[in-house]
């Protein structure tokens, strides 16, 4: 395949060409030994997981009608359950774990609480607590329902 | 050979993930620390991608392309990465990254070897960042690169153009000083 651009960037930018150089030049960091075995190891757990291969048969002997019935049944639930203070949030063991990286990180309590709303609480993994959120943070974020950070950081603090 | 990788990736074979990871790991790993400043992010970041590749591996026997497709995975991954970290840097900025340092938090952990490069690249701005990451640190033509995040070749080109530029001019003022 040809690539005008990168010869453009040789002979037009011969001072940008320098910089490259001088990137190309930057030693690139080595990724650590061990992060070959952490990686291998974690797909080897997915890899082993019991393969849900029963889930094709039974799919396929279950009309679409009742899939759908049950989905709808699914969804009527969980839906209020969701709407149920301290739920649908952030559980408790991500909660405090996350709580205790920003201690850690020296984050006075004050702003600890000040840190942790509802949008950035999701139920996923710690690496999912933070999101990009702050977008739509409600003037009291402890009145909303369904938000039990206060509580995870009253048991921590 | 990618599309044979791919096929066995697919099957859950063990040795083609290490293969894989030998083939790409490097590259993903400097590339992703480059668009994050931070080794551990970077480290979480290819775990967390190969995990991903391990979960959905049945979708891998039709890649053609499986470099590209794994780069766009990380690209994607980086950059939910950073969204979620930019409030735990508000938040931890209030308290002096001086406390942080190791912590994963911050940014530049630069090199010895130009401290003052690396504190340049990990100041453009995240878009120019990244191609400098994936063309410096991944290899990636400028063809691929656009694949890869989602944009014209000439497009990724000017923003090479651009970061360049901006380090250029980084450097120069570091080295008037």
């Amino acid at each position: 395949m040809t690539e005008p651009h990168e010869h453009e960037m040789d002979h037009l930018y011969p001072q940008l060409a320098m910089i490259a150089c001088r990137l190309q030049r930057h030693p690139a960091p080595a990724a650590p030994p061990l992060l070959r075995h952490r990686v291998l190891m974690a797909v080897d757990d997915v890899l082993s997981a019991r393969p849900r291969a029963s889930s094709p048969d039974r799919s396929a002997t279950i009309p679409g009608w009742a899939w759908a019935i049950a989905a709808a049944i699914a969804v009527m639930l969980t839906w209020p359950m969701a709407m149920l203070p301290g739920t649908n949030l952030l559980s408790d063991r991500d909660g405090l774990r996350f709580a205790e990286r920003l201690r850690a990180a020296g984050v006075p309590a004050k702003d600890l609480v000040t840190a942790v709303t509802p949008t950035e609480l999701r139920t996923e993994t710690e690496h999912d607590l933070v999101t990009p959120a702050a977008r739509s943070v409600p003037t009291d974020p402890f009145a909303r329902r369904g938000f039990n950070a206060r509580r995870l950081l009253e048991e921590f603090l | 050979m990618a599309t044979t990788l791919g096929a066995l990736l697919a099957a859950g074979d063990r040795e083609a993930f290490a293969a894989l990871y030998d083939r790409l790991g490097h590259r993903l790993f400097a590339t992703a620390r480059t668009m994050l400043a931070s080794t551990s992010d970077a480290e979480d970041v290819v775990h967390d991608l190969f995990v991903e590749l391990a979960r959905m591996r049945h979708r891998l026997a039709g890649v053609t392309d499986l470099d590209a497709y794994v780069f766009t995975m990380l690209r994607h991954a980086a950059s939910r990465r950073l969204r979620r970290r930019s409030l735990a840097d508000r938040t931890l900025a209030r308290v002096g990254r001086d406390r942080l340092a190791g912590e994963g938090f911050s940014t530049p952990a630069p090199e010895p070897a130009d401290e003052a490069l690396a504190a340049a690249v990990a100041a453009l701005p995240p878009e120019q960042r990244e191609v400098i990451a994936l063309k410096i640190d991944g290899g990636l033509t400028f063809a691929e690169i656009a694949g890869v995040i989602g944009v014209s070749a000439n497009t990724a080109a000017s923003r090479y153009r651009y970061a360049l530029e901006k380090l250029r001019a980084a450097l120069v003022a570091v080295e008037d000083r």
